[in-house]
Formats: structure tokens, sequence, C-alpha cells
């Protein structure tokens, strides 16, 4: 009998070695506080009893008398209970966008296998890598594909075995319909009655408003937010030359012919003023604001923000 | 206008080439996938309009750089005489090349841009319509057959052409014209040359082939321009009578000028027309080409405009006033130094000249003279100023000095009683001093006083300038025809009616034509001492009224008239005109023109009965000015304009008298006429004559076309007549040479009417014309200075689209975080500190 080798799952390709190795030291900290199962890395709003201490609080009827402080009975000749900081696991719901817009791939994209990735396969990787490293962190991990509706809702769970279903669903996720972002957002904000991170990767293709709104949502609902702003790099440089048609990803039949030199400053100048409109709602909500152009390799500038967000939340 | 190279024009579609281009490039615009479209659709939005009108505009100025340039290739032809001016063709062909360019630019609009292609093809087809219609006209009307060409070079010889242009006279560029045609003459062809002053002269006399001889003709020292103003159409007259014996199957006249608008006279259609008529009698019929020289831009000029004098009888009692108008007809501010004003050559005064002349301003300068000596006498008006045309600088006015003024008052109602009757009033008014042996109290007007029946049988009434009826009941029939005569000849009569005048007689009195005698009805007469009337001074704008009726130096508003005639002008009458009126508005003066004299008849008798009048300071000089303005008809001119003949009858005594054209004729035909010499203006000798009839002797001469001093050298039993030795006469130069108006187009198309006549504004336009060839210029220098211009414009555009579109500037959007902005800001700022 041949010995048989091994079949890699297709899904497992959304895990780049070399991407988790750059990860893999590090470690996703919330910056908030967060409502989890089992003790993890991160804040409780729960006190409790642990190693941390917190705070005394007064005996009253119901309380188990084995938390009592003797040793504060014995000098106020009162009794107290003794309180800790409670360590929790997190809870963080990865939102990807698969709208029709993020189906443009650039010539200028940086490859994985010799392919220039599409702002889908980037967010993809991005979405793959973070919950590889998440459930790891034994933190419950979610994931929500959408365009115009939520396509697939799949709830924060902590087993490992939950990251295969989170690739698989990675994986078979595909560039669908128009984006309507905020309306999808606002959905999904209603949907997550627990506190938790969400982490939203789109290139944000919609009234710049409309999606500030419907961040505030889940800010509203104490959710930490972190926006990975995935754009191409044809979309922040433009750089074609000569007369082009460009034909819209997301409706059929828009199509304008134009000499994009003439276009291009003025095209620019939209761009600036919708990302500085995002990054500064951003900012306002406490909104972690992270762009990505498709150009940069995935795995050094997720590893570069990681650790940059390490050495804040130390702070 | 045209095209010599019409082929050329095929490189009109040309002006395809950028189009094409443009479109091409549009239709291989590359398919880009896109999902940034909402900002791309944003900025297209705000910049649609913008971006359209750029290529619009770019595209547009490309296809007429390529039109301008094509066209220029074509060696675009504008004739003297365009039946289709450029002003239609050039801009059809470039509105074809912009409506190219702007249906290229259009986008996606194929209705729109098909509509602009076939109305830029349809102008073009137009336009190339239109070229080649000219020149089939221009072939037609210009082409002549081949064969030997007779020309006639009219070279102008006015004052005008001795201004300098590029440091030589004008006259000097128009014998290097007519040098140049000289040489472009073949065996066979013939030539003549006409010199044109104030009257043309043929030098040479007959048509010649001898170029050599005709090159001679003009390099001859005297061939030299007499002066004046050019006679235009006498000029072209003479050519078409040199022209009328040549057989030559091509007949051309060239006239050589400045181009001053002095003596074409484009109003007189019939002088054009006795000259086209002159032209069509000739086979074939000649056209005529005037080549027009450049007049200098700047001429400095001051000129003696004019010379007027205060009266018309001039008399060595009482001086006269001269009023010089000194005029700036150039193109710079001039001060001349002064006016020297000279009698009969000896100076008199210099009047320095204060004021600085503007362009076309002018100043008067008053001179007074009193004449010691009876005669002619010239007047010299000198300005004292180098300036480019001299010619103008001088005047000269001959004047004539009376002796005496010999006037007769007819008294129709004598008194035995001195200074009783109006009669005796006036004679003492116009001669208060008569019979004073001092001269210098001698006035000029001699009055003789006689009765009414005394003087119905003087036999010469000639021998007055003046008569004046006083109060005369009725005139003899013989009498009354013979005053009707003598008013006919020139002479003045002044009826003054009183209590005696026969109304009804008068007012049927008719003269032998029929008119009626009388300037107004005698209507009836009012007398009302109670309520006098008074003079209207207001209305006395007669110019014998205007001394006293000048409210500030007469005291006539104070006269009372106490009885009158209603006069009643016929207001339909327009040799009937009324000098004066009274306070009531009835007339007081009225003036009927009977040939070249005047009947002068007033409301009311000129003695104390009727009126205060002869009581006032204002009687005398009314009546001195009233017998000097009918004395002047009977004056023969001596200042003439050009042309004018010279005729008058010499009368002992009282100066030349002036007769009419035919009775010269008339006294011609029956007397004895001899010659007598005339010295011209430019020192040669002329002819004129004189006609000795019954007592008469009647001096013509008629060549009189050039302007400057004529003296008449009479025989010596004349000579006590004419005031002794020679009789000068003035003609006057015409007052637009001086001036710098040239002919225009339209006078051209004006001369059109009549004549065939083109100008040629440069000398291989006229030898073109002059070889048979279409007159005209080429104008592809302005075509190409349009490409030029277009080429920059469009280079200028690119430039600033660039600017605008910032196409310069390698920018674009940076994604960063907030940390990454504060970092940036944090290097920044520490930066600044260090600076």
């Amino acid at each position: 009998m041949p010995p048989t080798t091994p079949t890699i799952p297709e899904y497992m390709n959304l895990l780049d070695a070399a991407a988790l190795a750059k990860v893999h030291r590090l470690e996703f900290i919330a910056r908030g506080v967060m409502e989890g199962f089992v003790s993890g890395r991160h804040r409780s709003p729960a006190r409790g009893f642990s190693v941390e201490f917190a705070e005394h609080r007064e005996y009253a009827p119901g309380d188990d008398i084995r938390d009592l402080d003797w040793r504060a009975y014995g000098k106020s000749d009162r009794y107290y209970i003794k309180q800790y900081i409670e360590e929790t696991n997190l809870r963080c719901t990865v939102l990807l966008d698969a709208s029709g817009s993020m189906g443009y791939t650039g010539g200028l994209a940086a490859r994985r296998h010799g392919q220039p990735l599409s702002k889908l396969d980037y967010g993809r990787y991005l979405a793959a890598t973070l919950l590889h490293l998440l459930i790891h962190q034994q933190d419950a991990v979610g994931l929500v594909t959408f365009d115009s509706k939520v396509r697939r809702h799949l709830p924060a769970r902590s087993r490992a075995s939950h990251l295969r279903v989170l690739l698989e669903e990675l994986q078979l996720t595909q560039a669908g319909e128009e984006t309507a972002l905020a309306p999808v957002i606002h959905g999904i904000a209603e949907q997550l009655h627990r506190r938790g991170l969400i982490v939203l990767i789109s290139d944000l293709f919609d009234d710049p408003g409309a999606i500030l709104n419907a961040l505030h949502h889940f800010r509203f609902r104490k959710h930490e937010v972190i926006l990975f702003h995935v754009m191409a790099e044809e979309e922040i440089t433009f750089p074609f030359e000569g007369w082009s048609e460009f034909t819209d990803l997301e409706v059929a039949g828009n199509r304008v012919e134009i000499n994009p030199k003439a276009l291009r400053a003025t095209y620019l100048d939209e761009v600036r003023t919708f990302v500085e409109k995002i990054k500064k709602g951003c900012g306002e909500m406490a909104v972690d604001y992270v762009p990505f152009s498709t150009k940069q390799d995935f795995d050094a500038a997720l590893a570069n923000y990681l650790a940059n967000r390490g050495r804040m939340v130390g702070a | 206008m045209t095209f010599l190279h019409f082929s050329m024009l095929a490189g009109l579609a040309l002006v395809a080439l950028p189009v094409v281009i443009h479109l091409l490039n549009r239709h291989k615009a590359k398919p880009v996938p896109w999902a940034a479209m909402r900002f791309l659709m944003a900025s297209l939005q705000a910049q649609r309009r913008r971006l359209l009108l750029e290529e619009v505009v770019l595209l547009a100025l490309r296809c007429l750089l390529v039109a301008a340039v094509a066209l220029a290739m074509a060696r675009p032809f504008l004739p003297s005489q365009a039946a289709i001016p450029w002003g239609v063709i050039l801009p059809l062909f470039m509105g074809a090349a912009i409506c190219a360019g702007i249906a290229a630019a259009v986008g996606k609009n194929l209705r729109l841009r098909r509509q602009l292609l076939r109305a830029s093809a349809l102008l073009a087809l137009v336009a190339i319509a239109a070229a080649a219609l000219e020149q089939w006209l221009l072939r037609r009307q210009w082409l002549t057959p081949a064969g030997e060409r007779a020309i006639v070079i009219i070279v102008d010889g006015s004052d005008s052409m001795r201004l300098l242009v590029d440091g030589r006279s004008n006259f000097q560029h128009a014998v290097d014209e007519a040098s140049a045609v000289v040489d472009t003459l073949k065996p066979g062809d013939t030539a003549g040359i006409i010199l044109a002053g104030p009257q043309p002269r043929a030098v040479g006399a007959t048509m010649s082939s001898d170029r050599a001889a005709l090159k001679e003709i003009l390099a001859h020292r005297d061939f030299q321009p007499p002066g004046g103003s050019m006679g235009v159409l006498e000029a072209f007259n003479a050519a078409a009578t040199m022209l009328a014996n040549a057989r030559n199957p091509v007949k051309k006249i060239l006239l050589i000028t400045d181009g001053q608008a002095v003596n074409w006279d484009p109003q007189s259609q019939p002088r054009w027309a006795y000259l086209a008529q002159n032209l069509r009698e000739l086979d074939p019929q000649p056209k005529i080409l005037c080549r027009l020289l450049p007049m200098p831009l700047t001429v400095r000029n001051a000129a003696i405009a004019g010379v007027a004098l205060s009266r018309q009888i001039i008399g060595t009692d009482r001086p006269v006033h001269f009023a010089v108008t000194v005029q700036n007809p150039g193109a710079v501010p001039v001060q001349p130094n002064a006016v020297v004003f000279a009698i009969d050559g000896q100076p008199e005064k210099r009047e320095p000249f204060q004021k600085e002349l503007a362009p076309g301003a002018a100043e008067t300068l008053r001179f007074e003279y009193q004449f010691p000596t009876p005669g002619r006498h010239l007047a010299t008006f000198q300005l004292v100023y180098k300036d480019d045309l001299e010619a103008d600088n001088t005047a000269i006015r001959a004047v004539d000095v009376l002796d005496r003024l010999p006037a007769l008052i007819v008294d129709g109602a004598p008194s035995t009683r001195p200074l009783d009757s109006a009669a005796a009033l006036i004679k003492v008014a116009l001669a208060p001093v008569a019979g004073n042996p001092d001269p210098s109290l001698r006035l000029l007007i001699a009055p003789e006083l006689l009765a009414a029946a005394d003087a119905a049988v003087i036999g010469d009434l000639a021998k007055y300038r003046v008569i004046i009826l006083s109060n005369v009941p009725r005139l003899p029939g013989p009498f009354a025809d013979r005053l009707t005569e003598f008013v006919r000849g020139g002479g003045g009569l002044l009826l003054i009616p009183g209590n005696q005048t026969d109304a009804e007689f008068y007012n049927r009195l008719r003269t032998r034509a029929g008119e009626p005698f009388l300037p107004a009805v005698f209507a009836g007469r009012r007398g009302a001492a109670a309520k006098p009337a008074h003079l209207d001074l207001k209305s006395f704008t007669h110019p014998a009224l205007k001394l006293i009726g000048d409210a500030g130096q007469s005291d006539a508003a104070g006269v009372l008239v106490q009885a009158w005639w209603r006069l009643q002008p016929d207001a339909q009458d327009s040799a009937v005109r009324v000098c004066g009126r009274l306070d009531t508005g009835e007339p007081f003066w009225v003036e009927r023109q009977l040939g070249r004299g005047f009947i002068l008849a007033a409301a009311f008798n000129l003695d104390t009965l009727d009126s205060t009048l002869p009581a006032s300071k204002s009687y005398v000089p009314l009546l001195h000015e009233l017998v000097h303005y009918l004395a002047a008809p009977a004056a023969a001119e001596p200042n003439l304009r050009p042309g004018e003949e010279i005729a008058f009858e010499l009368a002992a005594g009282g100066g030349p008298r002036r007769i009419d054209s035919r009775t010269a004729v008339r006294a011609q035909a029956a007397g004895s006429t001899k010659e007598i010499v005339v010295e011209t203006p430019a020192g040669g000798k002329a002819t004129g004559t004189i006609t000795t009839v019954n007592d008469q002797a009647i001096v013509r001469f008629s060549e009189t076309l050039a302007p400057g001093l004529y003296r008449l050298q009479l025989p010596p039993e004349f000579k006590p007549a004419a005031g002794g030795g020679s009789l000068p006469f003035v003609v006057a130069s015409p007052p637009g040479e001086s001036g710098l108006k040239t002919l225009t187009d339209a006078d051209f198309a004006a001369f059109r009417n009549q004549v065939e006549i083109f100008p040629a504004r440069a000398r291989a336009e006229m030898l073109a014309a002059i070889g048979g060839g279409i007159p005209g210029e080429e104008i592809w220098k302005p075509l190409i200075l349009v490409a030029l211009l277009a080429a920059l414009a469009e280079v200028a555009l690119t430039r600033w689209i660039a600017l605008q579109r910032r196409l310069h500037a390698a920018e674009t959007v940076t994604l960063t975080t907030p940390a990454e902005d504060l970092q940036a800001f944090g290097r920044k700022a520490r930066e600044m500190m260090k600076q």
C-alpha cells in the first residue's frame, strides 16, 4: 500500500506560514473591557476572585462566608469581602465586506502564489491571520460576510475547531453585489448583544457619513471597533494614462470613457477628502482606523499594527 | 478674394488630422474594471463642462492652425476690386475648421458630431465655390487679350506731391513708378505721359514706343510738379483723347498719385458721366488704374486757410480789415513764427504768432490797413514757418480800391426849402463834406441829386453804381425798363417810398421778363402819430443792417416811426428776403435779387415826417452801408477759384466791373477783339482777349486752372481805365490741398458707378495690372501670422490645462493611521523648532 500524502485543505492556503510567524509572537489585547466565559488575557467588566486584588466590599447576606477577609475582621471588627479583577476571554467578530468593489484587483497589488491580490483576497488574508491569532489566545472569534446584506454570520466561539469553519467560510466568500455598508452594519450591531471587539475589513465605498453613523452604533453598544480600510494602490494613485473606459464593478452597465489624466487631480482630491473624513470620524469615536494599500504585504502591515497596538495598550 | 494655387486647397483635408487623431485615441480606449466609481463620477460631474470646453477650444485651435497653414500655402490673393471680400471667404474656411474641431470634442453625441461635420464640409465647400467664382469673375474682368498695349501714364503734379516720404518727395516716387512701368513695355507697346497739375499737360504730345525717350522725359529737369491741385477729371479726359488715336488692342490709363481727395469730386456725377462717355467711345474701352502712393504718416504743416475782408467796396476814405485764418491741417502740433502782411510787395506789418496750433486747429489774425491810392492792389500774407509743405504758407488777395462810387439820388418830391425833402437829406448824409478841398476828408461816395423828370432822360445809367428813388410817385415806362437792366447788370437800387408814392403803379410794375419789380407789394400807408412804431433791431440780420442793428453801437432803437407803408413780400418767391422789421412785425426793409444786382425797398420815407431816423446818429452810417452793399455786385471779383474765367468790363474811375459770360460772348461777337498777354503764375505767357464794342472794353481770359498770380498786360489806351500798368488777378488754391484727406474705398466705389477704376497700393500690384494680370496683393503673411498665433495659443492653453490638472505634481493619496499622522506632526514641529 503506497504511503498516503496528507492533503492540505484549500482553506489552509489562507494561513501563510511566514505571516503567522511574524504575528505569532505578538498578542492581540483588547483595549477596553470585554465580556467572556473563561479567563483570558483581557480585562472583564465583572469583579470576581482571581489573582489581582481590586477592592473590599462590605459583607451582605448571601455572600459566601469563605470569601470573608478575616484579617480585616480582626482589625476592624467588621465583615468585608475581598474582590479581585477577573480576566476574561475576548469575543471578536470580523466583518468582511464582500461587495463587488472588493473584487477589484489592481496590477500594482502585492502577489500571493504569483497572482495579484484583490481587495477581497487581501481582506481574507488579514481576517484569517487575525482569527488564527485570536483563537490561539483562547479568544472567541466569529465572522460576518456581507455585501448589500449579510451573507453569512458565524457567531463567536473559542474552540480551536471553530477556526476551520471560519477559514472554510472565508475561502468560499466571493465578491458579490453593490455595497450598502451602513444598513448592514446597523443590522449586525443589533445582533451582537455582548460587548466585544468588532474588526471591519472593507473599502468603505459608501457615503462616509452613513458609515460613521453605523460605526457609532457599535460604539454605542460598547464594542471596541477596529476598521481595516483596504484600498487598492490604483485607487489611491490613479496611475492610468490614455483614454480609458472605466466599468463599474458593482453596477452593471455603469461605464464612463474619459482621459484619466484630465481627472486625476480632482479624483485624488475626492479620495483624499473621503479618507480624511473617515479617519477623522474614527478618531472622534475612538475607533482604530488602520488603512491598508493592497500594494503592501498584509502580514508586515498587520504585524506593524499589532506591535503598535500592543505598545499603546501596554502604556 | 481668391487663391493663386487653387490645388493647394486640398491641404485643407489635413484639418481632419487632429480630428482623426483625437477620435482614434478615444476609439482605442482601454477597458478598466473599476471599483472607486463614486469618486470618478463625482470628479467627472464637477469637471464635465470644463473638460468639454477645454477639448473644444484645444481642438478648434489645432484645426485652425492646420487650416491657416493650408490656406497660406494656397497663396490667398486679394484683388483690388473684390466681388467677394476676404471677410466672407476666410471666415467661412475658419468656421469650417472650427466646426471640425468642435465635432471631434463633443464626446459621444454622435448626432451632434455628424451635424457639425456636415456644417464644416458645407462651409468649406461654400468658401471654395466663392473663391472659384471670384477667380472666374476676375479673369473675365481683368485678363486682357494678348497684344500690344497703349498706356497713358498720368503723374500727379499737385502741391501735396512735394511732401517727403522716406526722404524723397512723392513726385519723385511717382516718377520712379512711371519708369518701372516704362521698363515693362514690350516691342509694339506705346505709352504717353501726362503731367497733371490744375491743367493736364501731355509731355511729348503723342504716344511713343521709344522706351528711352519716355524715360528721358521722366528724368528731364523740367518734369516738375506744376503745383496747385490736380485736375483729376481733366487729366483722365486728356488721357482718353491721347488713347483715341492709338490702334493698340489693349488700352490702359495709369494715374500715379498720393490719393489726396481734392478735385476728385465724387458727387459730381455729370462730370464722371462725361468721362465715362469719352472712354466708351474708345475701342477697346480702357480701364483706369490708380497707383496710390502712401502719404507721409506725420506731416508738419501750417497753412493760411483763408483771408476775409471786412467790406466788399473799398475806398481810400476808410481802413479795411483783413481776417487771416492760420490752420494746422497736418498731424503734429505747430507754432508758426509770424505772419507778415505786405501791400504790393512792401511789408507793412509783422504779427508774431503766440499760440501753438493742435492738429486741425485754426487761429485768426486781424490786420487793418487804409489804402492811400485807388486802383488794384495786392495784399500778401506770408506765414513765417519752415514746414513740410511751403506752397500753402503764402496767400495773395487782389483788392480793388475805388476812387469814387457814383450814386444817383432821384427826388420825387423836390422842395424849395433846403433839407426839406428826403432826397436832400440823403445827399447830405452820403456826402456831408462835399466840395471840401482837403483830400483826407474826401469820401468815396459821390452822390448826384436829380429831380425825377431829369433823371428819366439820363442817357447812361451805367456810370452810377447805385440809384436811390426817394418818394418818386411814378416811373416813366422806358426809365423803369432801364432801371431793371441796370440792376440786372449788377447795379443797386434803393427804393424809398413816401407820401407821394403811387402804390398801385409800383405794384403793377413788371420787368420785361414778367417778374414783379417791387420786392414787396405796397399794401397801404399807415400813420399812427399817437402810437408810433419802433425798429426791431433783433430782426436786422442783413449784412448792410448789421452795423445799426448792433444795439451797443447804434441809437436806432430810439427811432420813432410815425407813418409807414405796409410791405407784403411774396413768401414763395426765393429771390425775396425780409432784411429787417418794425416792432409791429411788419417788414421794414425787403430785398429782391434781380440778375446780379439788388432792389432794396424801405417801408417809410427817410425824411423827418415819417420818422425820427434822420435825427438819429445811425442815419448816416445806415445810408453808407446800404450804398456800399448795393454797389458791391457790380465790382469785378479779382480773386477767383481755379478754372473760373476772368471776364470784366473796364470803366474809368470805378475800377473793373463785372459782366456775365453771356454778355461777354455777345460783345465779343459784335465788337473788335485784340489779344492781350497774360503772365501766368508759372512765369509763362498766355493769351487773353480785349473786345471793344461801342464804348465798352471787355476783357476775357479763361486759362486759370493753376493757382497763383495772373497779370493782364493791357494795351496802352486801356491802362488809365485799369488804374495804370498791368492788371493782376489771383487764383486761390483749393483749401483741401493742405490737408491729408485721402481717397477711400467708398470713393472708388462711387467712381465705379461710372467708370472702371481700381486702386493699386503696391508697385507689384500696379505692374501686374498693367501687364495684363489681376491687380491685387497676396495675403499669405497674415494667415501665417494667424497660424503662429493659433500655435502659440495651443501651447499656452495646453500648459494652462496641465497646470489646472496639476499634471506636473506627482501627487497621490497617502494612507496613514492617526498615530502616524501624530508622529509626522511631531517631526514637523521639531524641524520647525530647529529652524
